[in-house]
């Protein structure tokens, strides 16, 4: 089968710095591949070993998701892609998604498309399945197990809380996975070197054939307006005294509550 | 002015417990607004479901009968939620945050190019040149950030944080009407279903205690699970605990871990970020020891203990 992943490169600090136009600054901030975007990797890789497939991953963002796409050819990717323009930026979710389905396309057809259930700083979970949308194929969340039944049917099982559901799902299909449903592997020393010498493609804006009005920040719809401080200052009463006094004070309060 | 449009999902044939939470976020733009308040539901055996999605205060009931159609077969849904969005002018479409309801949200608004606010927990509506806007509130990234957000054009779509044990008032009399779906077919087909026979203790615990990153030292840890096994209670923790691998991910609790309504919570090392936050409902009695007197969990706890806890965990365990 021929997949796909993307992965997503995001700020891992949890003082990261906003600009005058309410953007995050995430080049000074530390970074790293998206923590489920891992997890959706890992799937790949198991069904590229079952299906002797192939596996190439998108990011879109600036140089430094160059890391992530590194990592994952050090796991087992066979090609990296980065897609990078300033067309693209602050772009909301439709943008993102319609960038991404696009460079997909040019690219596919791929039968099967992972991505993380959301991301660590956006978190809105909507990219994958506005890709699925775009691209005409049907989405499935919370994917905790993944099989190829036979060249174009996937066995999944999705996660609904109280169990898994097992779906059967005609490929092409979107997968979006959550995060810890597997262990994830990671480079070697030895793969991790390789990858780093790797020449990754960009795909830049004159290659990705998109109106400019819809995507980046032309396109964006949803604008955030205020940031703010979500911190309301201390409002808890402290339990001052000796340790012996506040564990006694603790001990009590514990049994009230539990009463 | 289109109207206030609020999503009932309906999950495995049955009204979604998040119906009573979205009817009061509906509720609060409608008082701002004055705007017309729509529920709407897809799905199967929809006659049968009209008395449970009759809350007091929506004016029209706008349902679509699809027979045999799963919640989880987007791919068909979007499609007739799109129908039904052609027969029925929203300005404002209230989601709620569910896997399946925001993947199929999606869908819908790329298929109408219509701006989408992800995992909002407040609303604010304010009347700007004669037009009700939604101000639309968010955490994000980071301890310290809440976000607010506009979207532009005539229609958005919002998903909301519910709290799932508010029961709606279903004594409403909405005017009920169907839409019919011209169709569409499902490349998902669900063929089973395979209960976890392990609950997890978490989600009954009266008493759990979380570790933060504060706790990520052998040392520390050890304490903390020795007082949570002398008083009866679950071990959990935040993300970087979960991570990092000191707890099992099933035990995170937070916005991308478990949700938890303790009556008691007692927390060791957590700075207290909303997505941590997040997973802590139901109002429990929150005593919370950290060694940052600005951590933001004081700001969320009942009761702050301003100190190291390897000085508190061995009188706690005497």
């Amino acid at each position: 089968m021929k997949i796909a992943v993307c992965v997503k490169h995001v700020p891992t600090s949890e003082n990261v710095q906003i600009d005058e136009n309410n953007n995050l600054v995430r080049d000074t901030a530390e970074s790293d591949t998206n923590p489920c975007d891992l997890n959706a990797m890992e799937f790949a890789l198991q069904l590229k070993q079952q299906t002797e497939g192939t596996i190439d991953v998108y990011s879109m963002g600036p140089d430094i998701a160059l890391a992530s796409l590194k990592k994952c050819l050090a796991i087992g990717a066979d090609q990296s892609y980065l897609i990078s323009g300033r067309k693209f930026a602050g772009g909301d979710t439709l943008g993102t998604a319609r960038v991404l389905a696009k460079a997909i396309e040019d690219n596919g057809p791929y039968d099967v498309i992972f991505t993380g259930s959301e991301s660590s700083d956006g978190g809105t979970g909507q990219v994958g399945p506005m890709i699925a949308e775009l691209l005409s194929m049907p989405d499935v969340s919370e994917t905790v197990a993944i099989e190829a039944k036979d060249e174009n049917t996937l066995e999944i099982r999705k996660n609904v809380g109280d169990g898994n559901l097992v779906l059967k799902v005609k490929t092409p299909v979107l997968v979006t996975v959550p995060f810890g449903c597997n262990e994830p592997t990671l480079p070697t020393l030895r793969t991790q070197r390789k990858a780093n010498r790797a020449e990754i493609p960009v795909i830049d804006e004159s290659m990705v054939d998109l109106d400019a009005s819809i995507i980046g920040k032309p396109g964006a719809l949803s604008i955030v307006t205020t940031v703010s401080s979500a911190s309301a200052g201390r409002t808890a009463e402290a339990l001052e005294g000796s340790f012996e006094e506040i564990a006694a004070r603790i001990d009590e309060l514990v049994e009230e509550g539990r009463a | 002015m289109g109207a206030i449009g609020i999503f009932a999902e309906i999950i495995d044939n049955t009204i979604s417990n998040s119906l009573g939470s979205m009817v009061e976020f509906g509720l609060k733009v409608k008082e701002a607004s004055g705007s017309e308040l729509v529920l709407f539901a897809v799905g199967q055996d929809m006659k049968e479901k009209e008395a449970g999605l009759k809350a007091a205060g929506v004016d029209r009931l706008v349902l679509m009968d699809i027979p045999g159609v799963s919640y989880v077969q987007t791919d068909k849904l979007s499609c007739a939620v799109a129908e039904l969005l052609d027969k029925v002018e929203f300005s404002t479409i209230l989601v709620p945050a569910s896997h399946t309801a925001r993947s199929l949200f999606a869908r819908v608004a790329m298929k109408k190019n219509i701006g989408m606010t992800a995992d909002c927990t407040d609303l604010d509506t304010e009347i700007i040149d004669g037009k009700p806007v939604v101000h639309q509130i968010k955490p994000s990234f980071g301890a310290q950030i809440m976000v607010t957000c506009d979207v532009e054009g005539d229609s958005e779509i919002i998903t909301m944080r519910t709290d799932d044990q508010v029961v709606p008032d279903l004594s409403g009399d909405p005017v009920i009407e169907y839409v019919e779906f011209s169709g569409a077919d499902s490349a998902i087909e669900v063929v089973d279903f395979e209960k976890n026979d392990s609950v997890n203790s978490l989600h009954s615990a009266e008493v759990v205690v979380c570790a933060g990153r504060g706790a990520m030292d052998e040392e520390r840890f050890d304490m903390v699970k020795k007082y949570a096994e002398k008083i009866g209670a679950v071990v959990a923790g935040s993300r970087p605990m979960a991570d990092n691998g000191w707890i099992p991910f099933e035990n995170q609790v937070g916005q991308s871990g478990t949700v938890i309504r303790p009556k008691v919570a007692l927390t060791f090392g957590v700075s207290g970020a909303i997505q941590f936050t997040e997973g802590l409902k139901g109002n429990p009695l929150i005593i919370a020891v950290n060694s940052d007197e600005h951590a933001p969990i004081f700001g969320f706890a009942d009761y702050a203990v301003i100190a190291d806890m390897s000085e508190v965990l061995p009188e706690l365990l005497k």
